[in-house]
């Protein structure tokens, strides 16, 4: 049980998945851009910090920030 | 996983069947049942420290629930046939079994606080069922565990700034490297450790906290937590 926060985050989808409040909603071509210019390194703190509640209630905006990510790394 | 309400029922079609062909009075599934399910859920409560006696009673009486023999009688519904194959069986009985063992918690400590009539021993009366009667449509006592746990463990979550939320998602939900994430919020790694490790804390003590407050006598540590949580994916 190294991953607490595994746990913790599998338990509220499994126990009910709306309990854990995430949107699914698409996200806008803006955020998208806003999203490649993070995985980048190129986001001002004040813009990574405008962008962050978006990350952490959107399962899409967070799973185009990891897209992005795996992409630059190629 | 936002779809796996409806793939669940697929998911555990076969915990169904074994359910549905003991209530159909199967002896096979019944025994298959039985010995599958009794030491497993008096293994879950024994590691939270209840002793075998009172681990042992509580699993016989949700057994024999499950089958609708109740202690006041025959029940009209048999605990069993609310079973709906969206969790597995296993995640659905120690949560009953969980919920069963807080409730007797709060018994205990509830009956200490009630008036004692002199002739309840001689009626057989139990202060608490007096009490519980008058509160049947009430949900006086029927308080979720589980639903407490999300409860707490959401409201932890929304303790934390949203980039360090971000920050815990992406190293352990999705395996980025703490270079990586360093790079994108262009401070030094050290930083990001740093941040993992003090929002881990926090989540951790918050959610306590919250626990604590709503059970007092709960008395969990965050290693029983944790595995109330596993339990509750899967055992």
């Amino acid at each position: 049980m190294n991953n607490d926060f595994e746990i913790l985050a599998n338990f509220l989808d499994s126990f009910e998945p709306e309990v854990s409040g995430r949107s699914s909603d698409p996200i806008s071509d803006a955020e998208s851009a806003l999203i490649a210019k993070m995985a980048a390194g190129d986001l001002s703190e004040s813009e990574r910090a405008d962008l962050a509640p978006l990350l952490a209630s959107n399962d899409q905006a967070m799973q185009s920030l990891v897209r992005a990510l795996k992409s630059e790394a190629n | 996983m936002s779809d796996s309400i409806s793939t669940q029922p697929l998911k555990y079609a076969e915990d169904l069947e074994l359910v549905q062909r003991a209530l159909a009075d199967d002896d096979d599934a019944v025994l298959e049942f039985e010995q599958t399910y009794r030491p497993t859920l008096e293994r879950v409560l024994m590691a939270r420290g209840v002793d075998r006696g009172a681990a042992e009673d509580l699993v016989a009486d949700i057994i024999a629930e499950c089958f609708g023999a109740g202690k006041k009688g025959k029940l009209e519904i048999r605990l069993l046939e609310k079973f709906e194959g969206r969790s597995s069986l296993s995640t659905w009985l120690i949560r009953i079994t969980w919920n069963r063992w807080l409730d007797l918690k709060r018994r205990d400590k509830f009956r200490g606080e009630l008036p004692r009539y002199d002739d309840d021993e001689r009626k057989g009366t139990d202060q608490f069922d007096r009490v519980a009667d008058d509160h049947e449509d009430e949900d006086f006592i029927e308080t979720d565990l589980a639903e407490l746990m999300a409860g707490a463990i959401r409201d932890a979550f929304s303790t934390l700034e949203p980039d360090v939320l971000v920050m815990l998602k992406l190293s352990f939900l999705h395996g980025v490297s703490q270079t990586e994430i360093a790079r994108m919020w262009r401070c030094d790694q050290t930083r990001v450790s740093r941040t993992l490790s003090s929002a881990r804390t926090q989540i951790a003590s918050e959610t306590l906290r919250i626990i604590s407050e709503a059970e007092p006598d709960l008395e969990l540590d965050w290693d029983d937590f944790k595995r109330l949580c596993a339990y509750g994916i899967e055992i």
